[in-house]
Order: C-alpha cells, then structure tokens, then sequence
C-alpha cells in the first residue's frame, strides 16, 4: 500500500533516542541533551531477546510457587496467584477477580508474547502490519507497570495482617519472581529499539 | 549507497552480547532452587490408617516434636477400599528416626482419663506426630496407631505383656502401680477373640522396671471389691485414682523366692486382687481330688485346704467337670451315692519345707501314709454369717484304712462327709443305737433285782432276829447291797450319756478363724 518510511540515516542524520532531536552521523553526542547518539540502539535484539528469555523464565516460579502464605490459626493455607483468582472467583468477587487476572496474567504473558512477536517477527513486512506491530509494543510498554499491582497487594497484606497466632500472612517466593519478571520485561521492552519495527518494511 | 563507510556504521555486530549472562543466571538460579526443592523433598512414606479424619493433601503436617518435618502429600483409599493409605513426605534430617517400630497416629483433641490433649489441633487441624524408632530396621510403610502411645519407643523402661482372663478390662493411659505408686502404664490393651484373653502391654519406668521379676505378679486395683470370704467379708480399695480410672499393681507375693530379672515382652497373668497372688505363689504343688456327697453349698474356688487349721492349699476348682467323661465314667462304676469331685491344689511349702519337687515328694509320701492310718478330707463350715465353707484334712477316728486312689490322672484322696451332712449321719446313728439298745430288758433285770432284794430285805427282817452282825448270813446281805449298789451306777451312767451324747452333737464346740500362713518379711 505505502512505500517503505524513509529512514533518517539515509539523510545522513540519526535522532537523539531520548528527545528525538536530529543531528548528522558524525555529532557524538546530543545537542540539546548530551546523549551519547546511536543510529540504532546497540545490540538491541539480542539484549531485547535475552531479558525477554529471562523474563520468561522468572514467569514459571511467579505462576507455580505460592505468592502468599495465610496462617489462620496455625494452619497454614498457600496460594498461587491463578489459585488466588480461582478463589476470589468462587467468593462472588468478580471485579477484583478480573482485575487480578488481567494484571498477573494476561499482561504479563501478553507482553512477553508481544515481545517476541516483534524481536523474532517474519522479517519482511508491510506498512500495516509495521503499524500494528508498533501499537502493541506501545500498548504493553504502557501497560507494563501495572502488573505490579499483585506484588502491592502482597505487599500491603504483610504489612497490614499479622495477628500473631490468629491470622497472619507472610509472602511467598512467586511474589520475588514476579516483581522481577516485571522489571526484566520492562528493561526488555526499552531495551528495543522500535525503529528496528520500521527498518524491517520492505516495499512491495 | 555505494558508500563504504555509510554502510559499516548500521551493518549488524555478529558478537554475542553480554546481556545473556542475565537469563544464563536466572537459568541457573532456578536449576539450583529445583535442585534444592529436590533435595529438600526428602523421602516418601506411606502410612495406613483406619480414617483419613482431618488429614488433608499438602495441609496437613506430620510433627516430631512439635516441629513440622514432613508433609502429607496425598491421600487415598487403599487397593482394598477399607483403609486409608496417606503418602507423605519426610525431611531427609529425621529419615533416620523413621525404623521399623516407629509410630506414627493422628493428634487431634482427645479427653481420656488422664487428662486432654491436642486441644490446638480444634483449631488448626489435625497432624500427625511420631515417635522415634529405636530399631534397626528402616523401613517406609507404617501402620497407624489410632491411639497415641502413651510411651515412645525410646523411652527407658521395660515393657511387659499382661494377659487376663477376666473381664476386668484394662485401658490405655492407667496407671501401674507399686505400693500404690505409679510407675509406669498401659501402653495398649486388646482383646484377643481366639484364646478370649485379653493382652495389654505395660511399660514400667526405668527407674523402676528393676522392681520387676520373674517372681512379680500383677493384679487388678480397679474400683471397689467387695469380697465374701471364710473369714467373712472384706472391702479392698486402691488409690482415689486407681478407684475412678483402674489401674494394675504388682509385687512379689509374701515370702516367695527372690526372682531373676525378666526380659522385654514377657508374659504375666493379671489376677484379680491383692489376695489371690498370695493364693499361688509356690511353683511346685500337687493336686488332688477329694469326691465329696454332702453338699458344697458356700464352697468357693480359691477357699483354703487345711490341714490341723493350717493352710496346705486351694481349692482349685469344683463340679462335675473337674472330671472329663472317661473319669466321670470311672466314677459312677461302684458309687451307690453321685459324688462331686473337689479339685484341690496342695503346696506343702507352705507348710514345712522348701519349694522344690524333693519336698512334694516327700509331702506325697506322708499323705499317702496318713491316709492309711485315717486322713480324711472334709468340708468344714468356716464362717456362720457367710456360710463359707473350707477343706480340712482330718484324722477322723473310726475309719480305718484308705488309701490314695487313682481314676484317670487325678488322684482320690478319700473324704468323709461332714458339716450338716456328717451331722444328721451321726445324729441318726446315735438315735438307732439307742433304739437297738435293751432299755426293757436292763430295766426289768433291775426290777427283778429290786424285787429279789425286797424279797430278801423281808426275809432279812425274818431272819434278822435270829441272825447275829457276824454271822455268815450278814456277810452275804452286804455283798447283795453292794451288787445293788454297782447296778444303780451303771444305770446311772447310762442315763447320763443319754443326756450328753445328743447334746454335744447338736452344740459342736465353736471354730477359732482360720489362720493364714505368712511368710517372712523381706
């Protein structure tokens, strides 16, 4: 449909990542806010693709090992954030059910399927499909940081609840591996250069 | 585009970049937290239980010490539908705790006569505790215990089998008792239905498990007894505690031997009382059956055999099925009367001489002589209240010879009736001889006599005139005086032991009580 968007390097330029401003390939550093200038982010697939794995990884203790532990008197009851949702489900409580489940798990797995859609994406594509492509990134970049709704909750509730001897709660290994499961995969979305979406058209 | 240097700036580096020692160490990370996991997993048991009651997958907890050690990680019905077989997961720290005789059972609130436990458990739920095996022998697959066993295994002490054929049932948690001082308890109680006995086993303290010996015997001490006796009535209590929740007490029996020490696991009878271990306490005795046709009304099994008011024995048993129908058979061939065998313990020991097999002998022997010259046995009343009766060996004059019979292997020791029935025997008797007596006939001799000494008082009159005091005649008139006179007694003293002979029946002189041998203090 559209040719292939040019490209700032075919000018002779490169845009300052952090405040967009233009200066010729040869300037080392920013004008107007000293950053060391790149014509693409370095090594930006591989570091994308590696805290992407990473974060891949840390999903699998997050999602199996107890995010929280009740201790009612003295009989200890675990649970998973899927098993926590499960239960909120089964309690009527549907709003705060959906929202756990949208923060815990379809974010966070969306995103890392986001990611990888776009690092390992087929390698020619059409304007379109670049346009989507840069959406989606920007809609899980943003939405991100909201995934760590879980590990406040976790968060607040120790803090809040301990009775001892009554009721207590103490959090659970899942609560560490998924805060860091967030910040990796947002170390891994910034670490892409969303340009790279762009070099990747091809004209028809 | 044809530019070299343009094109080198933008071309791709093909050098790995470090950024993948991240996930290399988050890879690593998690391999080693499974490893961990692994590790930490310890080893799998499986225990069988009655009921899974309380006893949740992954909740519930099995304790040593009130410190969660392992896990229940599955529960299900067993291949046979009838139990529950509880998989569980055990730290790898405590799996040498877990041999052969290692118990395990569910804690959960119980109130039992000592008291209440696993009251936390109401709240928190049942978990499983165990005791620490002190065998040799690891092994993974256990047996429930529904009841928690008062002592572990490990404790220092004996254990001791008690077996018991009565009712007086023995629970778990009473206290053993010595001189009424508790030391030790019931471990476990059963009833087995094949022998119909129940078995407990006991575990003594282990200061004081050295009390224990090969002479030891256990008794009852639950609640009251009221016991009638010989010797008339007695009421044995024991401890408040042992009055409201039993209990067993053991000791030696008085003046026994002194005993060996005794192994784990062995064996003992509970008697019923206090009393009954001093009844048994000689190891070697002999029986005897004494065939008895009076009645044995007040007899008890357990009441003394004397011999001059000395107990020698026991009556071990009485009624027609002391015998066995080969002996029954042998006896009723020449009785005219039914008699009812009397099985009778003897200790001479308990007499005279040592506890050994040389000393029976040798009782036998003298009991076999003295029945040769006379000895009976026979029931005897021994306590006008409760009509107790007792089994006394006697020299009864007037029966001649007997002797130690044999029917079967029970040995006859002849007996003569006696109580009412030798009574009335000798009542009637008496009454026959004076029937059988000639009364008339002494008494018309006598009046004979009287007349032929009137006659010859008269002619005394007539020829006294003429007869001088010296005179030959005088002389034969005193001699006729004095036969006169040796007649009256004589029928004096017939009367007399009319009146007295009936009457010292009737009055036997009274019984002084029954004297208990003892033996010497120790």
């Amino acid at each position: 449909m559209n040719d292939a968007p040019k490209k700032a390097w075919e000018e002779g330029l490169q845009a300052c990542h952090v405040c967009q401003r233009l200066e010729p390939l040869e300037v080392e550093r920013c004008g107007r806010c000293n950053t060391v200038l790149r014509v693409r982010k370095e090594d930006s697939r591989q570091r994308t693709l590696a805290l992407t794995f990473t974060a891949s990884l840390l999903m699998i203790p997050a999602h199996t090992l107890p995010i929280m532990t009740t201790e009612t008197l003295g009989s200890a009851d675990a649970s998973t954030i899927v098993g926590g949702v499960v239960t909120l489900w089964h309690h009527g409580s549907y709003p705060i059910a959906l929202v756990i489940f949208i923060a815990s798990v379809v974010v966070p797995f969306g995103k890392l399927i986001a990611l990888y859609w776009v690092i390992l994406g087929r390698m020619g594509l059409d304007l379109d499909s670049a346009v989507r492509r840069s959406f989606l990134f920007r809609m899980s970049h943003m939405v991100g940081p909201w995934s760590m709704i879980d590990v406040f909750v976790v968060a607040i509730l120790v803090g809040l609840v301990q009775l001892v001897g009554v009721l207590q709660i103490y959090p659970g290994l899942a609560v560490v591996s998924f805060a860091a499961m967030v910040v990796v995969t947002m170390l891994a979305a910034n670490s892409f250069d969303e340009r790279l979406i762009w070099d990747r058209v091809k004209n028809k | 585009m044809t530019n070299s240097d343009q094109k080198a700036k933008v071309s791709k580096r093909k050098r790995v970049s470090a950024v993948w020692l991240i996930p290399i160490f988050a890879m690593m990370v998690g391999a080693w937290f499974v490893y961990s996991d692994y590790k930490q997993q310890g080893t799998e048991i499986v225990l069988h239980f009655n009921s899974a009651e309380g006893i949740v997958a992954g909740k519930t907890k099995i304790r040593h010490l009130s410190i969660n050690v392992g896990e229940v990680t599955n529960v299900e019905l067993n291949e046979a539908l009838d139990a529950v077989e509880v998989r569980a997961r055990m730290h790898p720290d405590v799996v040498p705790l877990l041999q052969e005789d290692t118990r395990f059972w569910v804690v959960r609130p119980r109130i039992g006569a000592s008291g209440i436990s696993g009251l936390g458990t109401l709240l928190s739920g049942a978990y499983i505790n165990f005791n620490r095996g002190v065998s040799e022998t690891p092994t993974r697959t256990f047996i429930g215990e529904e009841e928690p066993p008062v002592s572990p295994a490990s404790a220092d002490g004996l254990r001791v089998r008690l077996r018991s054929d009565s009712g007086s049932a023995m629970h778990v948690g009473q206290p053993v008792l010595y001189k009424n001082y508790r030391v030790g308890q019931v471990e476990s109680a059963r009833f087995d239905h094949k022998t119909e006995q129940l078995i407990a086993q006991l575990f003594i303290e282990a200061p004081y498990h050295t009390l224990l010996n090969t002479q030891s015997r256990f008794w009852n001490v639950s609640g009251v007894r009221v016991k009638s006796r010989a010797s008339g009535f007695e009421v044995v209590t024991g401890s408040l505690e042992s009055m409201l929740i039993g209990g067993v007490s053991f000791d030696v029996p008085e003046g026994s031997e002194e005993g060996e020490g005794i192994a784990d696991n062995a064996i003992f009878d509970l008697y019923p009382d206090r009393e009954s271990i001093d009844q048994i306490p000689y190891e070697y005795g002999f029986d005897l059956v004494m065939l008895y046709t009076g009645s044995l009304r007040g007899l008890l099994v357990g009441a003394p055999v004397e011999f001059r008011g000395l107990q020698i024995g026991n009556v071990m048993d009485f009624g027609f099925e002391v015998f066995d129908k080969a002996q029954m058979d042998a006896l009723s061939e020449g009785e005219e009367e039914r008699t009812v065998p009397i099985l009778l313990r003897i200790e001479p020991a308990r007499l005279i001489g040592e506890d050994t097999q040389e000393n029976i002998d040798r009782a036998m022997l003298g009991i076999t002589d003295s029945v040769q010259r006379g000895l009976r046995a026979t029931l005897r009343q021994g306590s006008l209240i409760t009509g107790a009766q007792y089994v006394s060996f006697e020299e009864l004059a007037g029966d001649g010879e007997g002797q130690i019979e044999q029917i079967g292997n029970a040995l006859i020791i002849p007996s003569q009736s006696s109580g009412i029935g030798l009574l009335t025997s000798k009542v009637g008797e008496t009454l026959d001889n004076l029937n059988n007596m000639p009364v008339d006939a002494v008494v018309a001799e006598v009046m004979e006599t009287m007349n032929s000494s009137q006659r010859t008082l008269r002619q005394l009159n007539t020829t006294l005139a003429d007869v001088s005091a010296d005179s030959a005649l005088y002389g034969s008139v005193q001699d006729s005086l004095k036969q006169l006179q040796t007649t009256l007694k004589t029928v004096d003293q017939l009367a007399g032991s009319l009146k007295e002979k009936p009457n010292q029946l009737i009055f036997a002189s009274p019984k002084r009580a029954d004297r208990i041998p003892r033996g010497s203090n120790r």
